[in-house]
């Protein structure tokens, strides 16, 4: 076996895997503290991407685009919040989900109107140059994304452990009526929430548009992906949801290099769900049985 | 006359014969039309069929699925592939619907064992890897579409939009009116029971996990049908027709005809067929056609719940306040329960109609106004009460004449927290076993140990000799263990009857294909009805009969919560805090129900109350627990006087206790 061959793929798995992750995580912060399945979780991920595209058509520093990016996602965050999200607490959790189907539609729609129905190329933030470690070749462009997840991840961690709107939201998660007997608003847990899973949208968008063409009707269909790695990692936890999308990213890559049936990568999410499951399911009822 | 018209309107047999000649009308258009109109209503109508898959899961089991633009394809596919090596279109229809069945059987077994959304997730990881991989094989590309070719039968030329616009209203209708079948009986109930409350469902002797089963397999198939009609319509299927965006369009049709409905998904999809011709020949705006969709969606959600069919309903509170009569509107229902009361409490004692089942008060009154009944109609042996109650006798004679229940050595810990430790003791056939303690002591654990919510770390629990160990919830039920909950646990958006009714499930689980068809199911249904009306009228409820759970007070649904228990005929009941929020006067009228149930009924009671006056006065036997252990177990007047008790009561330690 080619151990050079094998450390490539797992690591373009990895890259592809984070990205998942990434967008899983996004996903599980509006599920968790709202109660929303957002389906146009990957359709935000690909319009942010577009806008940043817009920001870099204007020959701007790459660092500052991203910067004016991340303001436009939590300005799409929190109105996403306030028009749809809000109106709809008191409503059966389905109601918000087929809205998002609706704000992923009009999402689309839009992106075609301003940006044109042609795919676009999204540049790469660092060229894509190799440096080589005990034989082993890492790109630029590798390393940036491992180490922006890297960040967001540590970020995010930070926010929830240890500052006032994070514990206000996991209060609010744990249990709503005490905290808001405690003075935590919902509305506020539920902007925050949604300016947060906006910005890793926008991670996500940006770091999966170099890697593909970025296209309108493609890129939302990464909410599948978002929603499988939620799912692997038990949808309500935020580590789960990132080791998650790494686990499917690493699987995808393999079947690709190794599994040579066509198209046996796109059996991968049906797959790995259906095994999730089963394992909690199972877990379940051994839960069930300790009683905890 | 406004009064005249608005009862009219309400009844609900004017609503579907107008239903119906409107749905008659709109639907005889084509066939004055062009074919193209007809190709339109075609597709609307089959849109409606495979919205009504969805509306059915979502409304009446209430899971999501994001797929079934899966099972959609499969019928197509499955359908031209078949027809490619020779198959008559007749008989490819049973390997769709088994193709269906199986796959619905894969993705929902794992799904539907888990709470919660599990089934949106997995069916869209079922859509995605099914449009990528099986559908990209069989149908792949644009330039490798499969031919679906329209059925050749009974001699009509099917080719013929006209005709094909006529086949699949035939296959609508029939479809559609298996579904209204199944929604008035056993099976049906039982979804919505599934979708307000799991809990109470398995609790009655119902197995949720084949219930919802049985709600995603039945949405499958017609969704398969719904595949193969589409696939007919547009000849050349490939992988793009039943892409994933096709699971998500069709679960917006549901939405947009209402959730639950089974007339609604037809309008909205006819709506939804139209709509592309609205922008059809203007390029330009060929792109706004999402935007604007997507957007009408979203307000849709915001604007309309409940979807088209709720219209009527918020005109009419539209109308109301107008006429500023809004303030009343919620009462409306209460004003029609209030005409029956009248009538069906003459010479009773019960509550004047104004106060009607709106407080603890009233519901206790009501109870006495039901033993007084109950009372009477032994003498008179005529109600369906009593004739329950001589069942009882014959049933409960043939039990077993030693211990009912018996609970040994059951211990169960909560993280570090001991909740039962070495927990033993029995309840004796048609005695009312009463368990005290002080809060925190156990008693709910002990009851969930019962009804199988918990599972036991160490011990046992046997029911008349069966091991209950390892038995879920519905199958206790069924053996005949009923309960009521602490904290209220009832269908909230059912009416009493329903919620009683739902209680059959612990003699008769429904069948699919009986109750899709109505075979047999009216004596049944009718013998559950009037089992039902027997119990509200034993406990005074009779007049609330179709009034809705949700709108009941606190004290009222207890008493509903024990008509429930009652319904599912069962040997042994268990009651958690009946009497919480009762005065002391109520909670001796409950005293003397507990005693009827007993002596009357034959039934078991094993009883968890705070009220020490009331355990003390009726129970045959009291067992107390304390941190999770039974300090004392015995006849009431020892178990007062019992040191042990005594210092956990007055909060001293046993050796305080005899020093005094």
């Amino acid at each position: 076996m080619d151990f050079k061959l094998l450390f490539q793929t797992i690591l373009s798995g990895l890259i592809s895997g984070s990205i998942y992750g990434v967008l899983g995580l996004g996903f599980v912060v509006t599920y968790k503290a709202t109660r929303v399945l957002n389906l146009a979780h990957g359709g935000m991920a690909m319009f942010l991407a577009f806008v940043a595209l817009s920001f870099l058509h204007r020959h701007m520093n790459y660092g500052l685009a991203m910067l004016l990016t991340a303001l436009a996602a939590i300005a799409m965050g929190i109105m996403i919040d306030w028009t749809i999200m809000r109106p709809l607490r008191n409503r059966p959790p389905l109601d918000a989900a087929v809205a998002s189907l609706g704000l992923l539609l009009t999402l689309q729609g839009l992106a075609v109107i301003i940006f044109g129905a042609q795919e676009k190329v999204f540049p790469a933030a660092v060229p894509l140059r190799f440096i080589s470690v005990a034989g082993f070749n890492f790109s630029y462009p590798q390393l940036l994304g491992f180490g922006s997840v890297a960040v967001a991840a540590v970020l995010i961690g930070v926010l929830f452990k240890w500052t006032r709107a994070g514990t206000a939201i996991r209060a609010y998660v744990e249990n709503p009526e005490s905290a808001r007997g405690l003075g935590v608003s919902p509305l506020y847990v539920s902007t925050i929430a949604w300016s947060v899973a906006a910005l890793l949208a926008a991670l996500a968008g940006v770091m999966l548009a170099p890697l593909t063409l970025l296209d309108s009707l493609r890129m939302p269909l990464y909410s599948v992906k978002a929603l499988v790695a939620a799912l692997l990692g038990g949808l309500n936890s935020l580590s789960g949801a990132l080791a998650g999308g790494i686990l499917l990213g690493v699987t995808e890559a393999y079947f690709q290099g190794y599994i040579h049936v066509r198209d046996s990568v796109n059996y991968l999410p049906f797959g790995l769900v259906v095994l999730a499951l089963l394992y909690q399911g199972f877990r379940g009822s051994r839960r069930l049985a300790r009683a905890a | 006359m406004s009064a005249k018209l608005q009862a009219l309107l309400a009844s609900r047999r004017a609503r579907q014969i107008a239903v119906v000649l409107v749905a008659v009308a709109v639907g005889s258009i084509p066939l004055f039309g062009s074919h193209f109109t007809a190709f339109i209503f075609t597709l609307g109508i089959v849109y409606g069929l495979a919205a009504m898959s969805l509306s059915m899961l979502t409304g009446w089991v209430g899971q999501a699925s994001l797929g079934h633009a899966a099972f959609a394809g499969a019928g197509a596919f499955a359908t031209a592939k078949l027809q490619t090596h020779g198959w008559p279109f007749l008989a490819i229809m049973p390997v769709v619907v088994g193709a269906a069945l199986l796959f619905s059987l894969v993705v929902g077994i794992p799904a539907l064992r888990i709470r919660g959304l599990q089934l949106a997730v997995a069916t869209l990881a079922f859509g995605y890897s099914a449009e990528r991989g099986v559908f990209e094989q069989m149908g792949g590309g644009y330039s490798n579409d499969t031919v679906l070719h329209r059925p050749h039968a009974f001699g009509v030329d099917f080719l013929n939009d006209k005709n094909y616009y006529l086949l699949c209203v035939a296959i609508a209708v029939v479809l559609t009116l298996l579904a209204a079948n199944l929604r008035h009986r056993t099976m049906g109930r039982g979804m919505m029971a599934v979708r307000e409350s799991e809990t109470v469902f398995s609790h009655v002797g119902g197995n949720v996990a084949s219930y919802k089963l049985a709600g995603f397999c039945i949405s499958a198939v017609y969704a398969a049908i719904a595949g193969v009609l589409l696939g007919g319509l547009i000849a050349n299927i490939n992988k793009d027709l039943f892409n994933v965006q096709f699971g998500f369009f069709i679960l917006a049709v549901a939405i947009v005809g209402g959730m639950g409905s089974l007339v609604g998904p037809y309008i909205a999809g006819l709506a939804f067929a139209w709509y592309p011709q609205l922008f059809a020949g203007v390029t330009a705006l060929q792109y706004w056609t999402y935007m604007i969709g997507g957007l009408g969606m979203v307000l849709f959600v915001l604007l309309l719940p409940g979807g088209l069919v709720a219209i009527p309903k918020r005109a009419g509170e539209l109308l109301l306040l107008l006429k500023g009569r809004f303030a009343k509107a919620p009462e409306e229902g209460a004003a029609e329960d209030t005409g029956e009361v009248e009538i069906d409490l003459r010479g009773t004692i019960l509550a004047a109609p104004s106060e009607n089942g709106d407080s603890p008060t009233t519901s206790i009154r009501s109870l006495a106004g039901a033993r007084s009944r109950a009372e009477v109609s032994l003498i008179e042996g005529e109600t369906g009460s009593s004739r329950r109650m001589r069942g009882r006798q014959t049933l409960g004679s043939g039990g077993s004449g030693g211990t009912l229940l018996e609970v040994e050595g059951v211990s169960i810990s909560f993280g570090g927290t001991i909740a039962l430790s070495d927990v033993s003791f029995s309840v004796q056939p048609r005695e009312v076993h009463g368990l005290v303690g002080p809060n925190g002591a156990g008693k709910s654990t002990l009851f969930n140990c019962v009804t199988g919510i918990y599972r036991p770390q160490e011990g046992r629990i046997f029911f008349k000799g069966t091991d209950l160990t390892g038995l879920p919830s519905y199958r206790r039920a069924r053996l005949g263990i009923a309960r009521t909950f602490q904290n209220i646990n009832v269908l909230p958006n059912l009416t009493v009857l329903e919620n009683l009714m739902v209680a059959e499930q612990a003699h008769w689980s429904g069948n699919l294909l009986r109750d899709a068809l109505g075979l047999d199911a009216h004596h049944r249904q009718e013998k559950v009805r009037l089992a039902a009306e027997a119990n509200l009228e034993f406990l005074g409820l009779a007049h609330l009969r179709d009034a809705v759970a949700g709108d009941l007070s606190h004290g009222t649904l207890k008493l509903v919560e024990l008509a429930r228990a009652l319904t599912s005929e069962p040997e042994m009941l268990l009651l958690d805090e009946p009497a919480a929020g009762l005065s002391m006067q109520e909670s001796e009228r409950l005293g003397e129900v507990l005693r009827q149930l007993r002596d009357e009924l034959h039934l078991t009671v094993l009883i968890v109350e705070h009220d020490m006056a009331l355990v003390m006065g009726n129970c045959n036997t009291v067992t107390v627990l304390d941190y999770g252990r039974v300090i004392a177990s015995g006849a009431p007047d020892d178990v007062r006087n019992d040191p042990n008790v005594i210092a956990a009561y007055l909060g001293t330690t046993h050796e305080e206790v005899l020093a005094q």
